[in-house]
């Protein structure tokens, strides 16, 4: 495959290497702040699989889908069509990162309360504590 | 040569995608919580030059404010609450290297799937069409016959806001339920009234000073942000979040105390309700002009459609405002922009105060 | 091209050199030099000569951009407004970064030659 296909190979693998990390991270450090951590990376990297999946190969590049002018005519909006960017899935990624922001703002409040309560952050011994 | 300009921004792509693997493992590695968080915020900003040169700057303007300035701050503020340190000592390694081997292969499969997906050609490199929606999406979104159209050169504002309105709405009331659930864990909390003297608290002058002249800018570059939504990259998203950067600059240069004579908690819920009442407003204010007058029209309905001919105007005096568009832009950055100020005050109470609290309550 | 061209080409190639010339050396002297002092001047170079410089020789290559139309007014406009930011903002985040880290006792003074803060607090002119 040409050069343009392999770097984009590369990009999609390392974005896999970061989603195996970050899930390696929920599940096997036990420090709650941690686990906070690592869930907004896993977040982050499946919104950029959302991305990735609405690009197109343009030659030299594609556009953003924002027109430029107010009364586009016929031959604009051919254009803009054949050479802009999938639309959907930013639309998609916006409300997703609000939405990550305000899940993990209630996450550190409950892991405040946590620690509050019952004097660690600790997951193994919290658990231990309750049972 | 002209192959290695061509080439230049997928050269970029793969080394921006690589060194965020190598910020992101050392993240994970990292047993002083402080620097994984610095971390982290490496990652962030190496995955909005991924997207940047991804062609989504929407995407952009809401990224960098939330995962590079607020998400830190916010754990930070965590971590020096609670512990510095995350003790590793007593993990089996048997256990870690079976969770590690079942994630590899939970994540080859559902990433081979997801590369499937491209739907199009079964290749990794997307291709030169795009699907069938995203060209509808394209050529409608702002098109001579008013009826078939978002009357918005902004695609991704008109998706989010028109054609895939619903969504929308409820993404505000997922947002609007975490931030009554933090609310209602600190229901017994305030803000004590304490003086704020100028000399004893805060940062020094040169913080201050600078700090002084910087928060209006940033304001008013947030209600441009928020108020262009509809004719460039922008929106009410992007504007809120750039807005709530101030709260906590004010907290962390000044201190608690002077913020809270800006926004009083309750002036804060006050406004977001606002907010709120707005965004639902704007939603259905073509179905009740349309009902009061007898004829038919859906929620959420921007432009006049076939069966429904009632719409919003699309221009004022020769400008564009796309309708339903420019008010649900408004009213969105003030909800957002408050609940997130309304977080962070609640965030920034001495630990002092809430043992007592919670003392007070236990017993 | 034009003289005007020209000269604005040449001049924002070199600005852009003069940058990464300063971040190369920034990234050395981050390395080896021994105090969290000292190595917040080395820093200081690669937010200001590193940073700032750049984008100013950016701002005048796209001055002098042709093809691009009139857009590289607005290019070259924004590319100065953010650099006037930079200058002003950086100093006095390195200038919060060194208080803190002296004041909260985070850093090893070592080596030391003389530390007229420590006199001045000693003396009472300096609270806190």
């Amino acid at each position: 495959m040409d050069a343009k296909a392999y770097l984009f190979t590369v990009t999609y693998i390392a974005i896999f290497a970061n989603i195996v990390i970050s899930l390696y991270g929920i599940f096997v450090r036990p420090s709650i702040i941690k686990k906070i951590i690592a869930l907004s990376i896993f977040g982050d990297c499946t919104f950029i699989y959302a991305i990735l999946i609405g690009f197109r190969k343009i030659e030299p590049y594609p556009t953003i889908p924002v027109m430029t002018v107010q009364q586009p005519s016929q031959e604009y909006i051919k254009e803009f069509v054949s050479t802009a960017v999938d639309p959907l899935p930013p639309a998609l990624v916006l409300t997703g990162v609000v939405i990550g922001l305000a899940t993990m703002l209630f996450l550190v409040f409950l892991a405040l309360q946590a620690y509050r309560v019952f004097g660690t952050l600790d997951i193994r011994k919290i658990v231990r504590m309750r049972g | 040569m002209n192959e290695l300009y061509e080439l230049t921004p997928y050269l970029v792509l793969a080394i921006s995608a690589l060194a965020s693997t190598v910020a992101v493992y050392l993240a994970i590695i990292e047993k002083d919580l402080i620097k994984a968080v610095l971390y982290s915020a490496i990652q962030s900003t190496f995955y909005a030059l991924i997207f940047y040169l991804l062609m989504v700057p929407d995407i952009v303007l809401v990224y960098i404010p939330v995962s590079v300035g607020l998400l830190p701050a916010i754990i930070i503020v965590t971590i020096k609450k609670t512990e510095r340190y995350e003790d590793v000592a007593g993990i089996p390694k048997s256990s870690s290297i079976t969770i590690l081997s079942l994630v590899v292969a939970f994540t080859f499969i559902a990433g081979y799937l997801l590369v499937l997906s491209h739907a199009i050609t079964l290749d990794v490199f997307p291709s030169a069409d795009a699907r069938a929606l995203a060209k509808w999406f394209l050529n409608t979104t702002l098109w001579w016959n008013r009826m078939f159209s978002a009357m918005s050169p902004e695609a991704v504002t008109a998706i989010v806001w028109d054609y895939r309105g619903l969504d929308t709405y409820f993404e505000t009331s997922v947002m609007y339920l975490a931030i009554i659930g933090a609310l209602a864990l600190a229901r017994y909390f305030e803000i004590p009234k304490k003086e704020y003297r100028e000399e004893v608290m805060g940062m020094s002058i040169i913080g201050k000073t600078a700090t002084r002249i910087v928060v209006p800018m940033i304001l008013v570059v947030a209600i441009s942000i928020a108020l262009h939504g509809h004719l460039t990259p922008g929106g009410g998203f992007q504007g809120g979040v750039t807005a709530a950067v101030t709260v906590s600059l004010l907290i962390f240069i000044f201190s608690t105390y002077f913020a809270i004579r800006f926004f009083k908690i309750n002036t804060a819920i006050l406004l977001r309700i606002a907010g709120l009442i707005g965004i639902a407003l704007s939603a259905v204010i073509t179905a009740i002009i349309a009902f009061s007058t007898g004829q038919q029209a859906y929620i959420f309905q921007n432009q006049p459609k076939v069966i429904a001919q009632l719409g919003l105007p699309y221009e004022v005096g020769g400008n564009l405002i796309s309708g339903t568009l420019f008010l649900f832009n408004v009213f969105e950055f003030l909800a957002v922009f408050m609940g997130f100020a309304i977080l962070f005050l609640l965030l920034s109470i001495p630990e002092e105060i809430i043992r007592e609290v919670i003392r007070g309550e236990m017993e | 091209m034009s003289l005007i061209n020209f000269v604005l080409t040449i001049m924002g190639y070199t600005l852009i050199g003069i940058g990464a010339f300063c971040q190369v050396v920034a990234g050395i002297g981050m390395n080896r030099f021994p105090n969290f002092f000292v190595r917040l001047h080395a820093a200081t170079i690669a937010a200001i000569g590193g940073s700032f410089t750049p984008i100013i020789g950016c701002s005048l290559l796209a001055l002098s951009f042709e093809e691009l139309g009139t857009i590289r007014f607005f290019l070259a406009g924004g590319g100065f407004v953010t650099a006037a930011f930079l200058l002003v903002l950086a100093p006095v985040g390195s200038h919060l970064l060194a208080k803190a880290a002296y004041f909260s006792k985070a850093t090893v003074l070592q080596p030391k030659v003389v530390d007229v803060l420590e006199e001045d607090m000693r003396r009472g002119e300096v609270h806190e």
